[in-house]
């Protein structure tokens, strides 16, 4: 009889949810190293992580539990911060001092912290001089460009200074019938944009207005918003801006279909190699009104802290250390194709190995920090994507635009103090 | 039926079907394609079959575990579903006083909740009660989501069951716990595949709450498991959509079942 | 097992006579093991929400001050907040009616007798059983710009590429009809469970007198079905006020902020402005819309289905 078969089913489900829930007691005992970070499924720097745990439980009997997460991670860690459960070690991607580091342990006392990139001084110390995360990952980027795309057009891209040099190769590139600008409204590109001009569009006094509590609307229209803006107008952005994502951009640099993008090299370069591992891509140094040549940085996505609350701090700052150890440090780095944030590591960092060597190694052009990572509030960056997002689609001017910037800033000064 | 009105069902019937397949035969393609291979995606590739998408999902992806997962949580999220709703149906059904509405209206407005608005609270409670990462500390929120509706069919199609069979149960010496036994809950069968199917496959499919309550990795659903091939540099859609289609098989078939058996008792009524 | 015991359908038309004496209080119990798990599960997190509605907490961090209801007048001349009410009416309503025009179609037609109508209705209902990212996913491939199957149909006939989700108007109305088509075929079951409980009798003597085709589905179809038409429209209506993870997958609620319903925007303001306090009351506030929005339903309901009895 088929109910029979249903209700036994109901018994027998029943009496499942109760083990499963007699089973759920915390465990006892055991106690695991809890280890986050933000890395895709695919990633190939997965199984160097799976290996170095392997290599550090090995040598320490200290076993580590790995979780990644992708799109979520931000968010999952922001509920688990709220609850007071925050992973033993986690990647601080960008803001181990500014969100993290009321939860973070200082790392000031560890050996290794004498091999970190002085350049990372201004966005990874606090006001103390405080360092709460090891950089594995320096992102130092510059605008992304397809070389062979713009020597078709007749640009030297090398030689741009100024925002006008920029737009001058920009109408010689959509002259050769190429996109110009891609940009991508299903990711971040939005705010990368608007960080990058804006890392060196303005006067002391500006920027002391920024970090004071006032946001100067017109500053950040006519500075930033505007250049958006006139490449609005002319046409310069892919057509298929609003539903592209980021690897819609990476193929179209790729492929030839567009010339520059203003997003790190770095975040798209796994995509770029596997469409054409061949693509002549590279970076150029930030044009700026003034004509000085500018590359922004900060501390990459796998950066690493440890919380402060942990019940496991011995352990989670050796493994911390063991992950700063030049071989561990450069193993990922290369898997990940990054800029190392400590000096002692040497990294291949293949299609991009030369544009790293005309600009970052020789140390000669200024390396600002991510504009609103330093002088607008944390919790600013999607409004900053959803602003410059509705210049790129004519939603709104930039003069608007501005005024939302403004809203959203006031809000957070507020509700930081 | 007549000639013409047979052809032009038949036609309606058939447009509905292409546009519902075309999405799948697009995931397809698109499964059994190199990430490199720029084809168009209409266009099947014959002669460049890959399997690397499956296994990526499978290997990296983790999706048989996640299945695995995905199985355990919807078989008993839905059993708990159907026999929390179809007990609480019979005195909404039967016993319309004052009190017995506003409970209903009670459980009519948990439906409206939106989940998102409970995240945060319902996380740090997951967490004091120890059952973060756990089969139960997931299965009982989404148990909870699922009930109105169940609870909302149940008490729809009770209501139609006409009194006089319980009364005459009762007339002949039934009590009224052997009624709901002998009568009622045997005449729940075809509302209850209609409950098991809907649950099951919301549960199945479940991605706001899983991503955050299910944090391991040997612990990850389906849905969340898929989603990890989207990153903010690179995605693997390839990998993700042959994962997305190895998840479809396991509820394909489930329903496939539960729909011959489903059709079947509800012809059986409307013969009599 | 008695096959005269069954009942026809999951929702016939004569309503049954109220109990002439109500079964005893006792049988209230059965509801209590549901009701305990709402108090747990739901209503207290849903009280912690409407407490954290009244700070400027950012969702992590120890800082937490009382606003009292600063965040309810905030979403009150907020426009990004109008744009998504007016678009979840609009996802809610426009994918309600299509669905049930949809699926009282494919209920009437997979109702007669046709080869393979087994086969056809699991193929309507197919995609029900995937996840929404996925569905949102499989229509992404259609509508994506390069590569997208609609635009390669276009590219055959040697038109342009059309950038589909750049035009809000164009994007809601796609996210409208890919949420539709995925979950038509719950309506579809629900009215076919309603046709098919229609007794034979009554179609039968319908024929009888010559009211055939449209005037018998006007005259007694469309009556019988009104309690099928009453669960499918109440559900449909809710699913579709709480839409989000197609509109995360197609669009992400751009461009701008043009696509947000009030959930995508509750996710945007709670995680990406850190301003959990009020996303909480936009949250709260969506709560009460729906609640009203479903009273007022139900309400109506009521009335037409007396009418009719009448």
């Amino acid at each position: 009889m088929t109910h029979t078969a249903l209700r036994a089913g109901l018994v027998a489900t029943t009496a499942a949810a109760l083990l499963l829930t007699g089973c759920s007691a915390p465990g006892s005992g055991q106690q695991n190293l809890t280890f986050s970070l933000y890395m895709t499924a695919d990633s190939p720097a997965r199984a160097v992580y799976e290996k170095l745990i392997a290599d550090f439980t090995h040598e320490t009997g200290v076993a580590v539990d790995m979780t990644y997460d992708t799109t979520n991670y931000e968010n999952n860690i922001k509920v688990k911060m709220a609850a007071g459960n925050l992973p033993d070690v986690f990647a601080t991607h960008g803001w181990s001092v500014l969100r993290y580091s009321e939860f973070l342990q200082p790392l000031d006392d560890q050996a290794w912290t004498s091999g970190v990139n002085t350049a990372l001084n201004t966005s990874m110390r606090d006001d103390q001089g405080h360092l709460y995360a090891l950089p594995v990952e320096y992102t130092v980027a510059g605008i992304a460009v397809n070389q062979d795309v713009v020597e078709k057009a007749g640009v030297d891209a090398t030689a741009i200074n100024t925002w006008d040099d920029f737009n001058t190769a920009l109408t010689k590139v959509a002259a050769t019938g190429v996109t110009p600008i891609t940009a991508s409204g299903k990711s971040s590109s939005a705010g990368n944009m608007a960080d990058f001009i804006a890392s060196n569009a303005f006067t002391d006094a500006q920027r002391q207005s920024f970090l004071g509590g006032t946001f100067d609307t017109a500053a950040w229209s006519e500075r930033v918003l505007s250049h958006v803006q006139d490449w609005r107008t002319a046409g310069f952005f892919n057509a298929d801006y609003v539903s592209a994502s980021l690897d819609d951009m990476a193929s179209q640099l790729a492929q030839g279909q567009a010339a520059f993008a203003l997003v790190p090299a770095s975040s798209i370069l796994a995509t770029t190699l596997k469409l054409n591992p061949s693509a002549n891509i590279g970076f150029i140094p930030i044009p700026s009104d003034q004509a000085e040549r500018f590359l922004v940085g900060g501390e990459g996505i796998h950066s690493f802290g440890v919380s402060k609350s942990s019940k496991n701090k011995e352990a989670a700052l050796k493994f911390v250390a063991f992950l700063a150890e030049p071989d561990n440090a450069a193993a990922i780095a290369s898997a990940l194709g990054s800029y190392s944030g400590l000096t002692n590591v040497k990294v291949d960092l293949g299609l991009l190995q030369s544009s790293y060597d005309a600009w970052v190694t020789p140390a000669q052009l200024p390396t600002k920090p991510f504009f609103d990572r330093v002088y607008l509030p944390n919790g600013i960056w999607s409004t900053m994507i959803a602003t410059t997002d509705s210049v790129i689609t004519g939603q709104a001017s930039p003069d608007q635009a501005s005024e939302q910037m403004k809203l959203q800033y006031d809000t957070l000064f507020r509700q930081a103090r | 039926m007549r000639r013409h009105t047979k052809i032009l069902v038949t036609l309606l019937v058939l447009t509905g079907c292409l546009v519902q397949l075309v999405p799948f035969y697009l995931a397809l393609t698109t499964a059994f394609k190199e990430q490199s291979d720029l084809s168009s995606v209409w266009a099947f590739p014959f002669a460049a079959i890959t399997w690397d998408n499956l296994a990526a999902a499978i290997a990296q992806g983790g999706v048989l575990r996640a299945t695995f997962n995905s199985a355990v949580v919807t078989v008993i999220a839905t059993g708990l579903t159907c026999m929390l709703a179809a007990l609480a149906a019979y005195p909404l059904a039967r016993r319309r006083t004052r009190l017995n509405r506003g409970v209903e209206f009670t459980i009519l407005a948990v439906m409206m909740v939106p989940p998102l608005s409970i995240l945060v609270p319902l996380y740090s409670l997951l967490n004091g009660l120890g059952l973060l990462d756990t089969y139960a500390g997931l299965i009982l929120p989404l148990v909870c989501l699922e009930l109105p509706r169940a609870i909302f069919l149940y008490t729809q199609f009770l209501r139609a069951v006409p009194l006089s069979l319980e009364e005459a149960a009762r007339v002949d010496g039934a009590s009224r716990l052997q009624t709901l036994r002998i009568i009622i809950f045997p005449l729940l069968k075809p509302v209850t595949v209609t409950v098991i199917i809907l649950t099951a496959v919301y549960v199945w499919n479940e991605f706001a709450l899983s991503s955050y309550i299910m944090t391991s990795t040997e612990m990850r659903t389906l849905a969340p498991s898929i989603a990890a091939f989207f990153g903010a540099n690179g995605s693997n859609v390839n990998a993700a959509v042959a994962g997305s289609l190895i998840g479809v098989v396991p509820i394909l078939i489930a329903y496939l079942f539960l729909q011959r058996y489903f059709m079947k008792g509800m012809l059986a009524g409307a013969e009599k | 097992m008695s096959a005269t015991a069954h009942p026809h359908q999951a929702t016939p038309a004569p309503r049954p006579h109220r109990p002439p004496r109500p079964a005893g209080a006792s049988i209230n119990l059965m509801y209590v093991p549901a009701l305990v798990l709402f108090a747990v599960f739901i209503i207290y997190p849903v009280l912690q929400g409407v407490s954290i509605a009244m700070t400027n907490w950012d969702g992590y961090s120890s800082r937490r001050a009382f606003v009292g209801l600063e965040n309810f007048a905030r979403v009150f001349s907020d426009p990004n907040f109008s744009t998504a009410m007016t678009n979840t009416f609009i996802y809610g309503v426009g994918s309600t009616v299509i669905q049930q025009v949809l699926g009282l179609l494919f209920a009437v037609l997979l109702d007669q007798k046709l080869r393979g109508r087994q086969i056809a209705r699991a193929i309507i209902y197919l995609p029900v059983l995937v996840s929404p990212v996925v569905m949102g996913l499989m229509y992404y491939l259609v509508f994506r710009y390069h590569q997208g199957a609609l635009n390669d149909i276009l590219g055959v006939f040697g038109a342009a590429p059309v950038s589909w989700m750049s035009d809000a108007g164009v994007a809601i109305g796609v996210i409208v009809v890919v949420n539709s088509l995925q979950f038509m075929g719950i309506s579809m079951l629900i009215y076919l469970s309603g046709l098919q409980g229609i007794p034979q009798e009554i179609r039968e003597a319908a024929a009888l007198d010559g009211s055939i085709g449209w005037n018998q589905f006007r005259s007694i179809t469309i009556p019988q079905l009104m309690p099928a038409f009453a669960s499918s429209v109440v559900l449909n209506l809710i699913g579709g006020l709480k839409l989000y993870d197609v509109i995360q997958v197609l669009t992400g609620g751009g461009p701008g902020y043009a696509t947000n319903s009030v959930s995508t925007l509750i996710g945007r303001t709670y995680f990406g402005n850190q301003a959990a306090g009020y996303a909480a009351a936009q949250g709260v506030v969506l709560f009460l819309v729906i609640v009203v929005c479903t009273v007022a339903l139900n309400w109506w309901f009521d009335r037409t289905r007396s009418h009719l009895e009448n």
